[in-house]
């Protein structure tokens, strides 16, 4: 299996990258959703699509997570997927009403996508093209594996919500060609430092 | 050549079937389509450069001000899909007699658009009619709560199937030892049928497994369930009582089919049944461990002369 590799400085950028997107989105969803968000530096990790899957597996089995997903192309084309966990903070009764709503977590997945991948791809000056977010149906299940599809970046981000912690995982598929340019994004930051 | 392709782009947009409207950074009409005026009934001509709520007091204000807001702050699209919100202009259904659907389904997209140079200063929204999707969905979603509901009964006495029957014990056991509530269960049989079918034809066998299934299902409260366990055999599972409250009931439905009264051929025919009743206990440590005492119970009864209610005894309290 060929993997785009990236080196550890590589991996750093990227990491910057993530730190910058995610900043922007707390922001935003905290001006534009009112939602008290507190998110920690995520922790970048570049897998096979193989691990990811099964990654999404183990999170989706989990009682009340939830699952959204946003296509992007044109330029860099994939999939990101995101899972809600909709856990309440330890020592908390979670009663009736989940955390969020699927709105809520619609246009989370809709704000979060397009400022990471806004700020992974802004060396490359590229402009993406979103399709609507949607929920991923738990009954039709997990996603399979498609031959092409060889790499993802994982980011674990926990945001806080009205005094609950929701630990949300964005998930981020890519074909390898695409993982290139991500590549040249990140290699372009790392020139002009 | 191209300019003149370039000209053609409003008559372009004023014939696809979807929807197009710009507003402004204070959300007012800056374009309307055709789409837009022939399904809200409103012309581009009395809306261009009025606020859009002026024009249409019925928009949810608070929540496409805040969509814009979006648009406008982040610099890029934000969506909405009929799931989350079924429409956002109100337009009359163009399926209105297939649909049942008064209003047209719509999944918005709001995009950010640069008339200036710099900041985002204008929001195009596309709205999409998506009432044809809604209507599969709403079809397929009734299809599976029936095939869902036929997957669950019995097709001779409509009560619960086996099947069912089992999931439904496995629910309510893991629930009973999750917060240790009551549970008891009641395992009933018709007593002599196979006479009674050898007698009076596998026909009126049927007729009284159907009769006494309905009237169970009249009988037992809203958080029980009752299913065909076997041939002549029923299981009514009853959260929230104990052994002798289970005793109870089970001597209410006793009487109950004690009552019930068959026709056969002009001959009246009476039944009666057994029942063995276990109330749930952390001996058993799986739901089968109840049921087979509920059996043995109910075997117990048979022993016993029949038409008679027998409770499972826990150890040491047998006398």
């Amino acid at each position: 299996m060929s993997v785009v590799e990236f080196n550890a400085d590589q991996i750093d950028a990227l990491q910057e990258l993530a730190n910058i997107g995610m900043g922007r989105t707390a922001n935003a969803l905290s001006q534009l959703l009112g939602l008290e968000v507190r998110l920690n530096i995520p922790q970048v990790e570049l897998v096979s699509v193989e691990k990811l899957l099964n990654t999404m597996k183990e999170r989706m089995a989990i009682e009340d997570a939830v699952a959204t997903r946003q296509a992007f192309s044109d330029g860099v084309d994939g999939e990101a997927l995101l899972i809600f966990e909709n856990r309440p903070e330890q020592g908390q009764q979670l009663e009736g009403e989940p955390l969020l709503s699927d709105e809520q977590m619609l246009e989370i997945t809709n704000i979060m996508v397009g400022a990471f991948l806004g700020s992974l791809l802004e060396p490359l000056n590229a402009e993406l093209y979103f399709s609507p977010p949607a929920l991923v149906d738990a009954a039709v299940g997990a996603p399979e594996a498609q031959p092409g599809w060889e790499a993802a970046l994982i980011l674990d981000i926990e945001m806080g919500t009205h005094g609950h912690m929701d630990n949300c995982k964005l998930m981020l598929v890519f074909p390898e060609g695409s993982l290139q340019k991500i590549r040249l994004a990140v290699d372009k930051l790392l020139e002009d430092l | 050549m191209a300019r003149d392709l370039d000209n053609l782009i409003p008559d372009i947009l004023d014939r696809i079937d979807v929807g197009v409207l710009v507003l402004d950074r204070e959300l007012r009409v800056r374009h309307w389509n055709r789409f837009m005026a022939a399904h809200t009934g409103r012309r581009a001509d009395e809306l261009l450069g009025r606020e859009v709520f002026a024009a249409f007091p019925e928009l949810p204000e608070a929540w496409l001000r805040r969509k814009c807001a979006m648009v406008f702050t982040l610099g890029q699209s934000a969506f909405s899909g009929w799931q989350q919100r079924p429409y956002l202009f109100p337009c009359k259904s163009r399926l209105p007699l297939t649909a049942g659907l008064k209003h047209m389904r719509q999944d918005c997209t709001f995009l950010p658009l640069k008339v200036g140079r710099g900041e985002v200063d204008h929001v195009c929204v596309v709205i999409t009619d998506v009432t044809e999707v809604a209507v599969y969905q709403q079809q397929l979603k009734k299809a599976l709560a029936e095939i869902e509901e036929l997957s669950a009964r019995d097709g001779l006495t409509g009560v619960f199937n086996r099947r069912r029957l089992d999931e439904l014990l496995e629910l309510e056991f893991s629930r009973h030892k999750r917060y240790s509530s009551c549970l008891a269960l009641a395992l009933l049989d018709i007593d002599h049928f196979k006479s009674l079918n050898d007698t009076h034809g596998h026909q009126f066998g049927d007729e009284v497994l159907r009769g006494l299934a309905r009237s169970m299902e009249q009988t037992v409260r809203v958080t029980d369930s009752v299913g065909r366990y076997g041939g002549e055999e029923f299981l009514i599972i009853m959260p929230g009582i104990d052994g002798e409250q289970g005793v109870a009931a089970a001597e209410r439905f006793r009487r109950l089919v004690e009552g019930l009264s068959f026709v056969h051929e002009g001959e009246e025919v009476r039944i009666t049944v057994s029942i063995g009743v276990c109330e749930v206990r952390p001996r058993h440590a799986a739901a089968a461990d109840a049921v087979g005492d509920a059996d043995a119970a109910l075997y117990d009864a048979k022993d016993r002369g029949r038409n008679l209610v027998v409770l499972v005894r826990d150890r040491g309290e047998e006398g």
